[in-house]
């Protein structure tokens, strides 16, 4: 017993260590890798006020910017009111047929980040908006992420900028189907796997979404070509890709509401296992 | 410790977390580490404070960190592994007769350029820490390191500034 106390004693700033470290990455488990937590809790509800604030004081800076940003917008909005036929369905705007699936609403980006291997964007909806997980977001430009944790008031959604984010993207001339993936480097460097050699890509493309997950509708843009690489030993292209957003400059986005999400999704799950 | 120098700690502690959340935690730059202060308010314990006391210490300011940038236990980890290394720290570098045990400020107690030294050693174990427990693999380990040496050069001079602006200022003989 003696032994056991002067060994407590000797070693009693190592057992301490390993004790407050066993908590800090239980921490690190339970809210930032994995999107287990449960957003509603106090830490959130805190650091959600600051970053409103921080946010608010930062946006007048950027008023400008986003004015000009929004005007441009807009007027691709009213170019398509005038001219539905000369822009049928490979536009940036959802197309009639989609909104009758899917519903939009608009929220505020109140913290973003593109530092992190996973990065969050937060936003100021949440439950009581109607906000849920496996939402899309998207801006009148391009994909941005998916809602992953919500709270009453704010959400989270993991942003397309994230090594843990995997997007279904088609090539909008070819259609040829691939995986949009981040590999935590550069976040304007993206790259899209699984698409053959068959098919011909070029710098410059675009690769538009897939739309088989019902996260996002079809024909959103997604990503540009910057690079396509060749390599003989496999049979798929290198893509090297940059986002048609800018996500480092997030100023308001469009939730995206699948309204046969929910049947979709049990449909799904009452497949029989076959595989796995 | 007479009562004014509780005041300036307190108001420095306050200072220092305020500019990490609103000014330093927003400044990005593309692979580099971010810059972060508040590391100095556990330097400036006494030289002479309970080991296990100044783990505890080191915990609870990365939990209020966490706890303000809702970045789950990152901050907690690493200032509670730069709160443990710290005596061996101070043990290694100290001079040969020891420290004077009767100054309060560890700036005073050093010398400016001692301590500047414990700045750099401190910061760049946090941010060892902060970034590896962050990526948790060793997949583009290169990156990983670039940002924490970035983030290691950034910290520890925006420290070293803002000691030299606040810190040193009663100490101009020991420079």
């Amino acid at each position: 017993m003696r032994n056991l106390f002067y060994l407590i004693e000797r070693f009693h700033l190592l057992i301490l260590l390993l004790i407050l470290e066993g908590f800090a990455l239980m921490f690190v488990r339970k809210t930032n890798l994995y999107q287990d937590s449960v957003l509603g809790n106090a830490s959130k509800a805190v650091s959600g006020k600051i970053y409103t604030v921080r946010t608010d004081i930062s946006e007048y800076f950027g008023l400008k910017l986003e004015n000009e940003r929004l005007a441009e917008e807009n007027a691709h909005y009213l170019s398509q009111i005038s001219y539905p036929l000369i822009y049928p369905l490979d536009s940036t705007l959802p197309s009639q047929s989609d909104s009758i699936v899917f519903d939009y609403s608009v929220a505020k980006v109140i913290d973003n980040n593109i530092t992190q291997s996973v990065n969050y964007i937060m936003i100021n909806k949440g439950i009581n908006d109607g906000i849920e997980k496996g939402q899309g977001l998207i801006t009148g430009l391009g994909v941005v992420g998916i809602i992953t944790n919500t709270s009453p008031d704010y959400a989270l959604a993991m942003s397309v900028v994230s090594t843990k984010s995997r997007i279904s993207v088609k090539h909008k001339n070819s259609g040829a189907f691939g995986n949009l993936t981040w590999d935590g480097t550069n976040p304007w460097r993206l790259s899209i796997d699984n698409v053959s050699k068959t098919n011909t890509v070029a710098v410059g493309d675009t690769f538009v979404t897939a739309g088989y997950s019902n996260f996002f509708p079809p024909n959103i843009p997604a990503a540009i070509v910057s690079e396509v690489k060749q390599d003989p030993s496999t049979s798929f292209l290198y893509i090297d890709v940059k986002l048609s957003i800018e996500i480092d400059k997030l100023d308001y986005v469009y939730i995206v509401k699948s309204k046969d999400k929910p049947q979709i999704d049990s449909l799904r799950n009452s497949l029989p296992i076959i595989t796995q | 410790m007479t009562f004014t120098s509780y005041i300036q700690i307190v108001v420095l502690f306050i200072f220092l977390v305020l500019s990490q959340v609103f000014l330093f935690d927003l400044i990005h730059i593309t692979g580099f580490g971010k810059i972060v202060v508040y590391p100095l308010i556990l330097l400036l314990l006494p030289i002479y404070t309970p080991r296990f006391l100044g783990m505890i210490v080191g915990f609870a300011i990365g939990y209020l960190i966490d706890f303000l940038l809702g970045t789950g236990g990152l901050h907690t980890a690493a200032m509670t592994f730069m709160a443990f290394s710290r005596g061996f720290v101070l043990d290694a570098i100290s001079p040969s007769s020891g420290y004077d045990k009767n100054l309060i400020s560890p700036v005073q107690e050093m010398g400016i350029g001692k301590f500047l030294l414990l700045v750099l050693i401190m910061v760049f174990i946090h941010q060892l820490l902060y970034y590896s427990i962050e990526r948790f693999s060793f997949h583009n380990f290169i990156f990983t390191i670039r940002r924490i040496a970035t983030g290691t050069i950034l910290s520890s001079a925006t420290i070293a500034l803002l000691t030299l602006l606040f810190l040193a200022r009663d100490d101009k003989r020991k420079i």
